[in-house]
């Protein structure tokens, strides 16, 4: 479970406060597979950020209870440039306490880097970067993913094959993916969560919420 | 202005020789001074096509041109008016002529220039219309600007034709000036009377302009003048549409559409205004009717959405016409939003808040809180280190590399200022036992200053917290310090010079000092610089100071009481003497004061503490 305690956030800006998101109770389970649909700029990523803890919340508190919360899917920021891809999996699978070997070759057999997993990870191309993080992504076995906005990494066929091979190996886990597309939201999601003027509306029902979100979300 | 009439412009000129006249023009100026004018064109023609040349007298000139004029004889005028140049009359006269001519065999550029010259030497009365001559030719030559202020120059309203105000027209609506349509096509209508073209020009310029009023009001005036017009009739109703008022742009949208079926964009128009009265059903139709193939498809599509839309839902969004448009800007509180409230009341169960106290106090449980703190600090303080060795060729050994070669630079002054006397002890182990503690301060700093900033991606994995960012990377500089003292006083005894060595747990217990100081001081100034940035910059500065001040190059006791009094508030000056002591007995210093420095050790560090707590939102924020 995620529990948002009292959490509230606003960004401090030159033109003033940004209300991204009034205080919110509620608690997201880790179990399912939940969707967030908000308008571009709403604050989803701000929300899956603190959920992450890159963000903090500006009061309230975030508590993930009994859960091992991936990063969010894909995120190629989090490697350090001047390791190589080799040293890279070798302290995420020391930080989540996995067979370093394991996590190695499910990485390596999936990001199809070749030759590079020894030159450092600044060496790399974008598409590079983002395969190899959704490998490593895939290599760990988590209860819940965070994803933000898209499954899948690289070119169209790259992404195809990633998106298949996530979807199979996340099966009985829970996710948390923040959109703006309903389309998304129905094909992923079983219940979800529409991020309106800062509220996070609650629905048990994927319809109801793209059905809110179409209605009450447009401009 | 050529005109036939042979009258107008009764020329005598001197300068021309008379006698040098041909047996032709002998001929001609006798038919034409007898009025037999058949006779006099033929002799001409015939002439101007022979080889000798022909000088008609010149008061018949501007006749004869006229004439060739009316006889399409373009060629033979142009070879006229040469011979009459190559004579020697350059008068406003032969240069029109010569223009005009030009223009007609198709020179235009040269004829453009010769009528500019002309209507230079014209007289004022004939200037405009040269000039307007020349605008057309101007912009025919492409020179759209120079025609474009010859028009504005030259228009007179009370004397031009349609033909040019319709050529001036033309250019500049082609030029997109549309300043210029308007004010020439009102005067115009005004001065000449409106014709339908001229208003379509001048409605379309309004509209383009966003003067929706202005360009509905001129094209009902032109559909007054030819009620079937569909140019003015499309402008007209657009107007009517923009000017947002729904009832009158239904009517007028309506109206032209029974005559201009063919326009889908007037449907697409139409059918907004229907949904925006609450007709879904006429609109519904409309756009059924329009079908999907047209470059409206789009605007179309979204439509036919709103409309399912409206249907769907049970509120009432269609505003019956007349009633005020609700106001945008100010938002109601999404909070107080009936649909939301009710869903906020009745929360779908895999939402409702779970936590209890029991959820919460797991968290405070020490074990398990140092458990995941060690393992995240160790992982993170690994992948440092790794980071630290892959960066350059030199790898960790520049964390040796760094003090050893501070080290070696004050060394070297101090020989060479022959201090070394003076210092009381061995003058590489003095400046070692200064600069090395120093680093530990100064790297934690630097280290701790941009932490989070830096490693914010690291945060990304729910397993890492900020203070476990702040503890790998001082922990890491202590060890790496710690290291570095102790390799190079053992080298400073085995290689250099043997001495008596104090206690090691006060040498670490002011290298811890230093640590914190240096831990509370790059927490603080990191958060602080949320409000300020440039307070790095200051504290900078402050350590550059700090470096020179701290014990690096002397001692307390090594200070004549008066300074000393003063020195002795830099609290890092009492940590380095600390550290210096245990290496010569006598060094101990009288002065420290340990209790002073540590002190200030950990008010710093809690400032830093307060500070990062209070900020931590805010520095990630940005």
């Amino acid at each position: 479970m995620i529990h948002l305690i009292d959490v509230e956030k606003h960004f401090n800006t030159d033109v003033g406060v940004r209300q991204v998101l009034r205080e919110t109770r509620l608690s997201i389970p880790t179990d399912k597979r939940v969707g967030v649909l908000g308008r571009n700029g709403a604050g989803k990523s701000t929300l899956l950020n603190m959920v992450a803890g890159v963000d903090q919340p500006s009061s309230g508190m975030i508590v993930r209870e009994n859960a091992r919360l991936s990063w969010p899917l894909g995120y190629a920021g989090g490697f350090h440039g001047d390791l190589t891809a080799r040293e890279n999996i070798s302290f995420v699978a020391r930080l989540y306490d996995v067979d370093y070997e394991e996590a190695f070759e499910l990485t390596e057999d999936f990001a199809e880097i070749g030759s590079y997993v020894d030159m450092p990870v600044r060496t790399y191309s974008g598409g590079m970067k983002s395969r190899l993080a959704f490998g490593l992504s895939l290599a760990i076995k988590f209860d819940c993913y965070l994803i933000d906005e898209t499954i899948g990494a690289g070119d169209r066929f790259f992404r195809a094959k990633s998106r298949q091979v996530f979807l199979e190996q996340s099966k009985g886990a829970g996710m948390l993916l923040v959109s703006h597309s309903e389309a998304t939201i129905r094909e992923y999601c079983e219940i979800a969560l529409v991020l309106f003027d800062g509220v996070l509306v609650p629905f048990a029902d994927i319809e109801d919420a793209i059905d809110f979100y179409m209605r009450r979300c447009a401009p | 202005m050529l005109t036939r009439d042979r009258r107008i412009y009764p020329v005598s000129l001197s300068v021309v020789d008379q006698s040098s006249r041909s047996v032709q023009a002998e001929e001609f100026s006798r038919a034409y001074a007898a009025g037999e004018e058949d006779a006099a064109i033929a002799i001409a023609v015939t002439a101007l096509e022979g080889e000798t040349p022909f000088i008609p007298p010149f008061e018949s000139l501007w006749w004869l041109c006229g004439e060739l004029v009316a006889r399409r004889r373009y060629r033979l005028g142009l070879e006229l008016t040469e011979q009459v140049w190559k004579q020697g009359y350059r008068g406003w006269r032969a240069l029109y002529l010569r223009g005009v001519f030009l223009a007609l065999c198709r020179e235009i550029e040269p004829a453009a220039e010769i009528l500019d010259a002309a209507r230079r030497e014209a007289p004022a009365g004939q200037r405009h219309g040269i000039a307007l001559i020349e605008a057309r030719l101007r912009a025919m030559a492409g020179q759209t600007a120079i025609a474009l202020a010859l028009f504005d120059e030259h228009l007179k309203f009370d004397q031009v034709s349609e033909r040019e105000v319709a050529a001036a027209l033309r250019i500049s609506h082609r030029e997109g000036r549309k300043d210029l349509v308007i004010q020439w096509a009102e005067q115009a209508n005004r001065m000449l009377g409106a014709t339908a073209a001229r208003t379509r020009l001048l409605a379309e310029a309004y509209f383009e302009d966003g003067e929706w009023q202005k360009a509905r009001a001129t094209a009902e005036g032109g559909i007054r003048l030819d009620p079937n017009d569909i140019v003015l009739g499309r402008i007209a109703a657009r107007c009517a549409y923009r000017e947002g008022r729904i009832a009158p742009a239904i009517t007028r949208l309506e109206a032209q559409l029974a005559l201009d079926d063919a326009w889908v964009e007037g449907k697409i128009l139409l059918s907004r205004c229907l949904v925006k009265g609450g007709r879904d059903k006429e609109a519904r139709r409309i756009l059924k009717e329009i079908g999907a193939a047209s470059e409206y498809e789009n605007e179309r599509r979204e439509l036919l959405a709103r409309l399912r839309n409206a249907g769907a839902d049970d509120m009432p969004e269609a505003v019956p016409p007349g009633t005020p448009r609700k106001k945008r800007g100010k938002r109601q509180d999404v909070l107080q939003d009936p649909e939301v409230k009710k869903i906020m009341s009745n929360m779908p169960a895999e939402f409702v808040p779970r936590w209890t106290p029991e959820t919460l106090a797991a968290r405070g449980n020490p074990l398990t809180a140092i458990k995941r703190l060690s393992h995240s600090v160790r992982t993170l303080m690994l992948r440092e280190m790794m980071a630290r060795f892959g960066r350059h060729e030199l790898g960790y050994l520049w964390a040796v590399l760094e003090p050893m070669m501070h080290v070696l630079v004050i060394s070297l002054i101090f020989y060479f200022i022959r201090a070394r006397d003076s210092l009381g002890m061995n003058m590489v182990l003095f400046v070692t036992t200064g600069v090395v503690p120093l680093f530990v301060y100064l790297k934690t700093y630097n280290q701790l200053t941009n932490a989070l900033k830096q490693n914010r991606p690291l945060l990304n994995h729910s397993r890492v917290q900020p203070m476990d960012i702040f503890f790998a990377r001082s922990i890491l500089e202590l060890f790496t310090h710690i290291f570095v003292l102790i390799l190079f006083v053992t080298f400073i005894y085995v290689f250099v010079d043997k001495y008596t060595f104090g206690s090691a747990l006060s040498v670490l217990v002011n290298l811890f000092g230093l640590w914190i100081f240096g831990i509370g001081a790059g927490l603080a100034l990191g958060s602080l610089a949320v409000f300020v940035e440039s307070i790095k910059n200051i504290m900078d500065g402050l350590n550059r100071l700090l470096y020179i001040t701290s014990g690096v190059f002397f001692t307390l006791d090594m200070m004549p009481a008066s300074v000393a009094q003063y020195m002795a508030y830099n609290p890092l000056l009492h940590f380095v003497d600390g550290v210096r002591g245990n290496f010569n007995p006598l060094m101990g210093g009288t002065r420290v004061d340990i209790v002073y420095a540590f002190s200030w050790a950990v008010a710093i560090l809690a400032l830093g503490l307060l500070a990062d707590r209070a900020l931590r939102s805010r520095v990630l924020d940005r």
